[in-house]
């Protein structure tokens, strides 16, 4: 009995140390869950030169577990006509991120609470009146793991400065695109240009109805235009049906002024309905041709018969 | 008798009339404005494990991490991902590394012996693991390509409009040999958030 009993445990232990190995060499995904929250997303603020504004974001942590976070600055400019982001500074361009302060670099969070991070912002007397942009950014810091990937998450609100002086501010409509065929998710574009020394905000709205009238996307989108740059603004319907004919059209008001973007009518087809489609349409025209050839194969021995009785007469 | 019968609508006027005129008379109009403040949250694993078990043709293990975004600001949000170091993306053990993909996210490649990347589904060219595995030979179809350092960080999702619980789904994948010094290497990688 002592022995079955011994002989049990043996068992019992090897299989837990089995099962531990197994574990030990499975790829594992992440256990604990961090949440940040990061409040407001981006503000708008003008200043004098040789003058500063002190202000404050919020972190929130919705998560279960506490953690450290870290507050930091850095400048924020574009890329391209799709806005990809960048935060590095640019050569010979003023770093915006040298006018923000912060009275501490780190902070704790407990789960379900809100930590209120005052920062100051000096705008030197030389600067020059226009639009500047910066981004101060909340990155959790999670312990490095030995083994693995450690995940930092960051959050950022975007600041668009404008120090006020002489300044242009200018922009144009430059195109509303949507392709007649598309595949889901329906989208169309908007394009706007800034012309002038400031950034300005872009109100797009868009309806996309069906061909009996009925609303099915109600859209709506502020963008920050940036000087110099082309903003390429999409406006997309999410989980569009696979098949479907839809007339979209809206309007684009910025700078004070509203323009129209025209009604386009556009086609939505998915892969798998193209396909289905295509199948339907080789399978009409196989069923065509054989009905064709089976009329033609009929008449010829119709006239063959005529010719035959013809001549037996 | 009669006289008497004016009393019931007096009584009426004095109970629901008058009080209704002084009421009207006190009314006042109150406009509330509420003003909703702009949020962005990011939620994610925090820490990933890789572990494998190498073999003399290469081993190779797969595993994800879930980003989670909400947004309330009509103009979308943008997530990034890049490795937190400025210098190298490799994964490293002291003086030991496991080398990052030469894939990019225009053109990401079959895991080659000794490296590791990340994958996610429905960008640039990849072809991502449906499920979790170790240790198993190395997937002649899943594309990964090596992470972006600090400076230069690659876009993972963009969206248009408030986004409530978005999820991005990103694999991470590390392929070894034999050829590896055994240890325990590691790199931190960052997923940046910010409205559009």
């Amino acid at each position: 009995m002592t022995f079955h009993i011994k002989k049990s445990g043996l068992v019992a232990v090897a299989l837990i140390s089995l099962v531990s190995v197994l574990s030990s060499n499975s790829a594992k995904a992440a256990t604990t869950q961090q949440s940040l929250t990061l409040s407001p997303t981006s503000i708008v603020q003008s200043f004098d030169k040789d003058s500063s504004n002190n202000g404050s974001i919020q972190v929130i942590n919705q998560g279960s577990s506490a953690y450290d976070f870290s507050v930091y600055a850095t400048p924020y400019s574009v890329t391209g006509e799709e806005y990809k982001q960048d935060f590095s500074p640019i050569a010979g361009a003023v770093n915006i991120a040298d006018w923000f302060s912060f009275p501490s670099s780190s902070y704790h969070i407990e789960p379900g609470q809100t930590v209120a991070v005052p920062y100051t912002i000096t705008v030197p007397s030389g600067a020059l009146s226009g639009g500047y942009y910066g981004v101060i950014f909340a990155e959790v810091k999670n312990p490095a793991v030995v083994n693995g990937v450690t995940i930092k998450d960051r959050l950022g609100s975007i600041f668009y400065l404008t120090v006020n002086g002489p300044a242009v501010n200018r922009g144009s409509l430059l195109s509303w695109e949507v392709k007649p065929f598309q595949k889901p998710d329906l989208t169309g574009y908007v394009r706007i240009a800034d012309t002038g020394t400031l950034h300005f905000s872009a109100t797009v709205n868009a309806t996309v109805k069906d061909m009996f009238g009925f609303n099915k996307l109600t859209f709506t989108s502020v963008k920050e235009v940036l000087p110099q740059t082309v903003r390429k603004i999409p406006v997309t319907w999410t989980n569009t049906p696979f098949l479907g004919l839809y007339k979209i059209s809206g309007s684009v008001s910025y700078l004070g002024k509203t323009e129209t973007l025209g009604t386009k009518y556009v086609v939505v087809m998915s892969m798998v309905a193209r396909y289905v489609l295509s199948g339907l349409a080789i399978i009409l025209v196989v069923i065509l041709t054989i009905h064709e050839i089976t009329k033609f194969r009929r008449n010829k021995n119709k006239s063959k018969h005529a010719k035959y009785s013809k001549k037996k007469k | 008798m009669k006289k008497y019968l004016f009393i019931l609508p007096a009584f009426l006027i004095v109970f629901f009339a008058v009080p209704a005129v002084i009421v009207s008379a006190a009314t006042s109009t109150t406009t509330i404005n509420v003003a909703v403040a702009s949020v962005i949250s990011i939620t994610s694993g925090g820490t990933l494990s890789l572990s494998v078990t190498p073999s003399g043709s290469g081993a190779q293990t797969v595993a994800n991490d879930t980003v989670t975004v909400s947004t309330n600001d009509s103009a979308g949000y943008t997530l990034q991902l890049a490795n937190s170091s400025a210098t190298t993306a490799a994964l490293t053990s002291g003086a030991n590394t496991i080398a990052a993909s030469a894939g990019t996210q225009g053109s990401p490649v079959v895991q080659a012996v000794n490296t590791w990347g990340y994958c996610v589904a429905g960008i640039g060219g990849f072809v991502c693991p449906s499920s979790s595995s170790a240790s198993q030979a190395i997937s002649a179809t899943y594309k990964f390509a090596g992470t972006p350092l600090s400076a230069a960080p690659n876009t993972i999702k963009t969206t248009a409009t408030t986004a409530t619980n978005d999820t991005t789904s990103v694999w991470y994948g590390v392929a070894v040999d034999t050829s590896k010094p055994s240890g325990t290497y590691s790199s931190t990688v960052t997923y940046t958030g910010t409205a559009n």
